[in-house]
């Protein structure tokens, strides 16, 4: 028979597991700092990236989601990383899913400056960073989609976030 | 089990707000609405509560450094400008010492501060933070509005990062990182050094397109070191640039290019609208009375004032080039009369093509003069058109919403009748209820009909002969300047120059003009060489399956079949007789050419 404190302990282990699985969507209105008394909400999400070895399967774990209060301008879409996430929005209401792209947290590239004014570029593999991305609050977002895209193989989809109403 | 998993993730949610914290967000320099600015945030790393003083003076200096940079100094009331002081256990930051570059007087310490920042394991120079959530959740609270980030980081040794936002010590050279940067993260801006391969795209300042006539940057060729310059070997020699060592892209230690401030000032244009606002409101039509009115534009100007204001009553342009006018009741002599306000920024900066049609700002009100009765009409850009053609219909005199029968409910609607058609438009009077009915023809006129054939394919030296069928005009164009009015044009002694895409354009008695194209093969082989011609017999011709090939004299020859595209599609080499399987070919024209020894010769076949 097994003791209470083990048991109790396997509970937690089983929850801790699925806890990633609760991650899977998130309610904007449920998140932190989300002012009910204001019309326009930008949502910063922070997932966690990581790879078990090098040339190991990526994987992607939400683990920050905070909200804020106010509209963002629109930036556009600048760098194009040959290593990057492709981010995908997808919205309910027939709009075209959204792509964005940000430098891949495991494969950056890192701007060197040197004092004499010269720059380069470095590459600064890791087997574990942070991607943060920023949006507006928009009703009909129904799904977020994460794509680890590298030139040797291309686009490999990580991580499905649910935005749920 | 799912309500647990759900509430779990929202203890752990919590948490994390519970983290979160507020801190006082100092103005630098606020010069506007946070909506209708360009905002920058600066905050600071490894700076103990009892430094944060000095990180606001640091934050100054950089905002002051940033804010008389070229072109960012003509539009400093562009930018607002903030800091946020988040207090570090420890001053400074972490220096692993590991790097082969770490500077050998630096002390090797392990620092705990608020973002985690640190010199590099590898390069040593490459500062970075490491807690970005940290940052997400610094910004979330207080600042989410934010359009660019700088971290300062307190140490005086050189170093620094880009990406999403920059980061950068206290060293007096460090602060052209963050300006550099910015220029990524604000204009898009590629670096102009060569980057690697897969670092090649388009940007304001990096094309693959060397055309003088056409880069991106032709207003600028030949003036202050302008020119097109290869990016290198390899890879880069796809990729061109502006200048070469003369841009802070490439070099810190150079200001922008001229391109390069080009491309920032017309972002911050895209960003920034230069009219604040207007008086009086344009929602709903201005009611003049006997002693007129005054309408004015507040205008955020850059220094020196680049800003343009054009004003027009009617459509007529008015004299005043100031940000008010005064309109007087006897200017208007129709019930309803628009008065717009156009603003243009004609800075020195941009010499692009469009910034004029692409960045005026245009304001219109409407002026009523209630005692001239209502005249409610439409009116078309053309009211005559040819099949698939559009116009523009404008409702003129409405003072309320539109109805069009089209479902639209804009002035301004833009139609493509397939025949011809009747467009109704309803204006229901705001401050009476009444409904004005308006309408227009548009009539279509059909296309003409046009086919156009050639007889091809043919051989070198051989006429080209081709067919329009129309009733009306004929108008062909071809490769090697071909151009013909004739409905059955030829041209003798073809050759491969001659071939490609032959188009006849042609207009009815209505003006509507329609185009049919056909496509001509030359093959390059001679029509006929006479010595080896008698000689051979390819039969039968059109054959259905198989041919036979007989030549006179000895000697192996080589048989070679292509299609009309020049493709060889089958070759053969025997002596004086041999039989050829065609079975497994499609139907179509097929082109021989057959050689023994010096001579040559070919022909058509045909495999039905």
């Amino acid at each position: 028979m097994l003791r209470r404190s083990t048991i109790l302990l396997l509970i937690l282990c089983f929850q801790l597991v699925h806890c990633r699985q609760a991650r899977s969507y998130v309610r904007a209105q449920e998140l932190p700092n989300y002012d009910k008394g204001v019309a326009n909400h930008i949502l910063f999400l922070d997932f966690q990236i990581t790879q078990d070895k090098e040339k190991g399967a990526v994987k992607a774990e939400l683990i920050n989601a905070i909200a804020g209060n106010g509209k963002m301008k629109d930036h556009g879409q600048g760098s194009i990383y040959p290593d990057q996430i492709k981010v995908v929005h997808y919205f309910s209401d027939r709009r075209t899913p959204v792509e964005m792209f940000y430098e891949h947290p495991l494969l950056r590239t890192a701007e060197v400056f040197s004092q004499d004014g010269n720059l380069s570029k470095s590459t600064q593999t890791a087997l574990k960073g942070t991607l943060s991305i920023r949006f507006q609050e928009d009703q009909a977002r129904e799904k977020i989609e994460l794509y680890s895209v590298t030139p040797d193989r291309g686009a490999v989809k990580i991580y499905s976030l649910l935005v749920k109403k | 089990m799912k309500t647990s998993f759900t509430a779990i993730a929202g203890l752990l949610l919590l948490s994390i707000g519970v983290a979160a914290q507020k801190f006082p967000v100092d103005t630098i320099y606020k010069a506007g609405a946070i909506d209708n600015r360009v905002n920058i945030v600066i905050l600071g790393d490894g700076f103990t509560e009892e430094e944060l003083p000095k990180f606001l003076n640091e934050s100054k200096k950089f905002a002051d450094f940033f804010l008389s940079y070229s072109p960012y100094n003509r539009y400093r009331n562009y930018f607002n400008i903030f800091s946020i002081s988040t207090p570090s256990k420890e001053s400074g930051i972490t220096n692993p010492g590991t790097a082969f570059d770490a500077y050998p007087d630096q002390p090797v310490e392990t620092k705990e501060t608020y973002f985690g920042s640190s010199f590099g394991n590898y390069i040593h120079r490459l500062v970075t933070i490491s807690r970005y959530t940290t940052l997400s959740n610094l910004m979330a609270m207080n600042f989410p509005s934010y359009d660019l980030i700088v971290v300062l980081v307190n140490s005086p040794w050189y170093g620094g990062s880009g990406g999403s936002f920059a980061v950068h010590t206290l060293h007096e050279q460090a602060n052209k990182i963050g300006v550099h940067e910015i220029g990524h993260t604000l204009t898009h801006l590629n670096d102009e050094y060569w980057a690697g391969s897969g670092y090649g795209w388009e940007a304001p300042n990096m094309t693959s397109n060397n055309n003088t006539a056409t880069i991106k940057w032709k207003n600028w060729l030949n003036t202050s070191h302008i020119g097109v310059f290869r990016h290198g070997d390899g890879d880069a020699s796809n990729w061109f640039k502006p200048t070469t060592t003369n841009c802070l892209m490439e070099v810190l230690h150079k200001e922008f290019c001229n391109v390069c401030r080009e491309a920032t000032v017309e972002r911050i244009l895209e960003l920034v609208d230069p009219v604040e606002k207007f008086t009086p409101d344009n929602e709903e039509a201005v009611v003049m009375k006997e002693n007129g009115a005054s309408f004015s534009v507040e205008l955020l100007a850059p220094n020196p004032n680049s800003l343009m204001v054009e004003w027009s009553l009617g459509g007529k342009p008015l004299d005043a080039k100031t940000q008010q006018v005064d309109i007087p009741f006897s200017a208007l002599y129709t019930r309803i009369t628009d008065l717009t306000a156009s603003v243009f920024d004609s800075t020195f900066t941009s010499r692009q093509d469009d910034r004029k049609v692409r960045r005026t700002k245009t304001i219109t009100w409407k002026l009523e003069r209630k005692d001239i009765p209502l005249n409610f009409h439409v009116v078309a850009d053309r009211d005559t058109v040819c099949a698939g053609e559009s116009t523009i219909l404008t409702a003129q005199g409405c003072l309320g919403t539109l109805n069009w029968s089209t479902g639209e409910h804009t002035e301004v609607i833009k139609v493509t009748p397939a025949l011809s058609a009747d467009y109704t438009v309803d204006c229901y009077e705001r401050r009476t209820d009444n409904v004005h009915p308006a309408a227009i023809r548009i009539v279509v006129n059909a296309l003409p009909t046009v086919s156009a054939s050639n007889t091809g394919p043919y051989f070198k030296g051989a006429q080209i002969e081709l067919k329009a069928k129309s009733s009306d005009s004929y108008d062909w164009i071809g490769p090697d300047n071909f151009k013909s009015a004739l409905q059955n044009p030829v041209i003798k002694n073809a050759d491969t120059v001659n071939q490609g895409t032959y188009t006849v354009t042609t207009k009815n008695k209505a003006g509507c003009m329609a185009s049919a194209s056909t496509q001509v093969f030359v093959d390059p082989l001679p029509v006929v060489d006479n010595d080896l011609h008698s000689s051979v017999q390819v039969f039968p011709n059109p054959t259905k399956g198989s041919i036979f090939v007989k030549v006179k004299p000895a000697g192996s020859s080589d048989f070679i079949l292509y299609d009309v595209a020049g493709r060889e599609i089958l070759r053969k080499t025997f002596i004086q007789t041999t039989e050829i399987s065609l079975n497994k070919l499609e139907s179509g024209i097929y082109v021989y050419s057959l050689s023994n020894g010096k001579n040559e010769t070919s022909g058509k076949l045909l495999l039905e």
